[in-house]
């Protein structure tokens, strides 16, 4: 790491810690009205529901990021990320075909624990077999990838659509209690159980880090330098499966937000260790996120923090394609 | 040593390799030639564990490869395959220090960084060091390979064409390198390439391939034979001498019919208007 690295992630590392101080306190700005009316006990339980969000915002944040990193190491490629393919999207048929084929009073769907591990274990398989069906021959052709990411979501949503139609409005009411889940509608009870599960995959991936730099030379060149890479690209899949799994039924779907924190690491930071990288990613999606999100806050929610990263991201999505393709 | 016993692959329907035997001789440069498509590449990949074979055995020192780990591999086999085309911006230093990968596995100890600097020195890429590899012209790139290769400190290198896309200038230095690495380090090379004639000047012993099968294999002055020749490639060949070495030629063979009669174009009418 050069001095400018190190300087680069100190102002990032003060920038997050600044933003989330300003997301724990930034309600006694937009609800003044408590602080006249409220008493201690109403204080501590918002600051405690918010601390709370904010341990599920930063470790999912690190698992989005290191997720969309080694991704992009993976399919060699630095425009996909593992929610533009449409991954997110499974999600959502997962839960509503449980629901749908199980019923609403089956323990799968009512116990979170369960429905989580199950969910969690059929968009893992169903990763991997699009990884085997799609990545796996066209590693290199990014529109064809993206193209495939646009069906994979509609189809997904279409799909997910059509079940809940036939739905009985019990079934609609759990379905939409399990999707719609986002930064400010984060379930505490999983909170506890997922955040160590997060960490040890964060940590897992950013062992690996050595590795993955030398997967970044290409499949050829990795293996001849003694990386297995068939049981390395398998093994890192499934972090990336479970990475996505996690992130999207903790704080919802956010498309964009690896693609843009992956890429601005790529652009201020100019390096290829995967190391200052993932530590890097990290901070920035953070950064993002949490800007977005006190912004939206100071706006009266006018707007939700998804939309504000997808409008970001999309526009910059729209503008790296359009850099890569000119060279 | 390394020995190679039936090995057979194919992609899809395709058979690229037939039940291929073969020894690779220790501290010389060993010259894999023949048409496109003959295998030649996909021989390289398997005997480098880039590919696993359909059937076949790989023995290096007699043990089997297929029952090593691949990190230990890399301690005795370095690779390096026909298309680099990474657009990672790594500096040749960078590049050379992952070399040391399957020795450090990426935490450098001080033998690995002696190691570093001696490849970086012996390859003279000492004043381009800190550039970054995209920026280089095609040979200084190509010697930028080589060094991460020496620096893997390996017992044999394999090499799929070095010489693709380098100018003859560039081709020849190359080809001087890799002689004095099997000079300098003992190594063992295994070269794929087009030209029979850096082959004859430049390699120790060539093996010549056909259809996914070995047809002949030899010193380069048994080997350098319009007979065998012009079966392997399937083409008029005319072998001359120039300097003690034997060179040939294989274009305008309507001259060389009339220089030393060794070509079997058919002397046509027209030659009188030449």
């Amino acid at each position: 790491m050069n001095k400018r690295q190190v300087k680069l992630l100190i102002i990032f590392g003060i920038i997050a810690v600044l933003l989330g101080i300003a997301y724990l306190t930034v309600w006694l700005y937009t609800q003044r009205d408590l602080l006249i009316y409220g008493n201690a006990n109403v204080y501590f339980k918002i600051i405690r529901r918010r601390a709370v969000q904010l341990l599920a915002i930063v470790v999912s944040t690190g698992l989005i990021t290191s997720s969309s990193l080694v991704f992009q190491t993976l399919t060699k490629n630095r425009i996909l990320t593992p929610s533009v393919l449409g991954f997110d999207s499974i999600f959502l048929v997962t839960q509503t075909l449980l629901v749908s084929l199980l019923g609403v009073s089956s323990i799968l769907i009512s116990n979170v624990y369960v429905n989580f591990i199950i969910s969690t274990l059929t968009m893992i398989v169903i990763t991997i077999i699009m990884y085997q069906l799609v990545l796996k021959k066209n590693k290199n052709n990014v529109v064809l990838l993206l193209l495939m990411g646009m069906i994979i979501s509609s189809l997904a949503g279409s799909v997910s659509n059509f079940i809940q139609v036939f739905m009985n409005p019990d079934q609609f009411q759990s379905v939409l209690s399990l999707t719609t889940v986002s930064l400010t509608n984060i379930n505490e009870q999983l909170v506890y159980i997922l955040v160590p599960i997060m960490v040890v995959v964060v940590v897992l991936i950013y062992r690996k880090n050595r590795i993955y730099d030398v997967m970044a030379l290409g499949d050829d060149q990795a293996i001849g330098l003694g990386v297995e890479y068939n049981k390395e690209t398998k093994i890192t899949l499934v972090y990336i499966a479970i990475a996505v799994a996690i992130s999207t039924s903790l704080i919802g779907p956010l498309t964009f937000l690896g693609l843009i924190a992956v890429n601005g690491t790529r652009e201020l930071f100019k390096t290829t260790k995967h190391k200052v990288m993932i530590v890097a990613s990290f901070l920035l999606g953070f950064i993002v996120l949490m800007a977005g999100q006190v912004v939206v806050e100071l706006m009266d929610n006018r707007t939700s923090v998804s939309v504000l990263i997808s409008l970001i991201g999309g526009s910059y999505m729209i503008y790296l394609i359009l850099k890569e393709n000119k060279l | 040593m390394i020995e190679i016993k039936k090995i057979s692959q194919s992609y899809g329907k395709k058979q690229i390799l037939y039940d291929v035997d073969l020894k690779i001789k220790e501290n010389k440069i060993t010259a894999l030639i023949g048409a496109n498509g003959a295998g030649k590449s996909t021989l390289l990949s398997v005997i480098s564990r880039l590919l696993e074979p359909i059937s076949g055995e790989i023995f290096i020192d007699n043990v089997d490869i297929s029952k090593m780990k691949s990190i230990e591999i890399a301690k005795i086999i370095a690779v390096l395959k026909q298309t680099n085309q990474i657009n990672l911006r790594l500096t040749v230093r960078e590049l050379v220090t992952f070399g040391r990968f399957p020795h450090s596995k990426g935490r450098l100890n001080n033998e690995d960084i002696e190691k570093i600097e001696e490849a970086i020195k012996y390859l003279k890429l000492k004043d381009i060091e800190d550039m970054y590899i995209d920026e280089l012209s095609g040979g200084q790139k190509q010697r930028a390979y080589i060094a991460m290769i020496l620096a893997q400190d390996t017992k044999y290198i394999f090499l799929d064409e070095p010489l693709n896309n380098l100018d003859m200038k560039y081709a020849v230095e190359m080809m001087t390198i890799l002689q004095n690495l099997v000079k300098d380090y003992n190594k063992t090379i295994v070269i794929v390439m087009h030209d029979i004639n850096f082959a004859a000047a430049f390699c120790d012993y060539i093996v010549a391939m056909k259809d996914g099968r070995i047809i002949k294999e030899g010193t380069v002055d048994e080997m350098m034979d319009k007979k065998i020749l012009d079966h392997v490639f399937d083409h008029d060949f005319c072998i001359a001498g120039i300097n003690g070495k034997k060179v040939c030629v294989y274009f305008n063979q309507l001259t060389n019919q009339r220089l030393d009669g060794t070509s079997n174009v058919e002397v046509k009418k027209e030659e009188g208007s030449l």
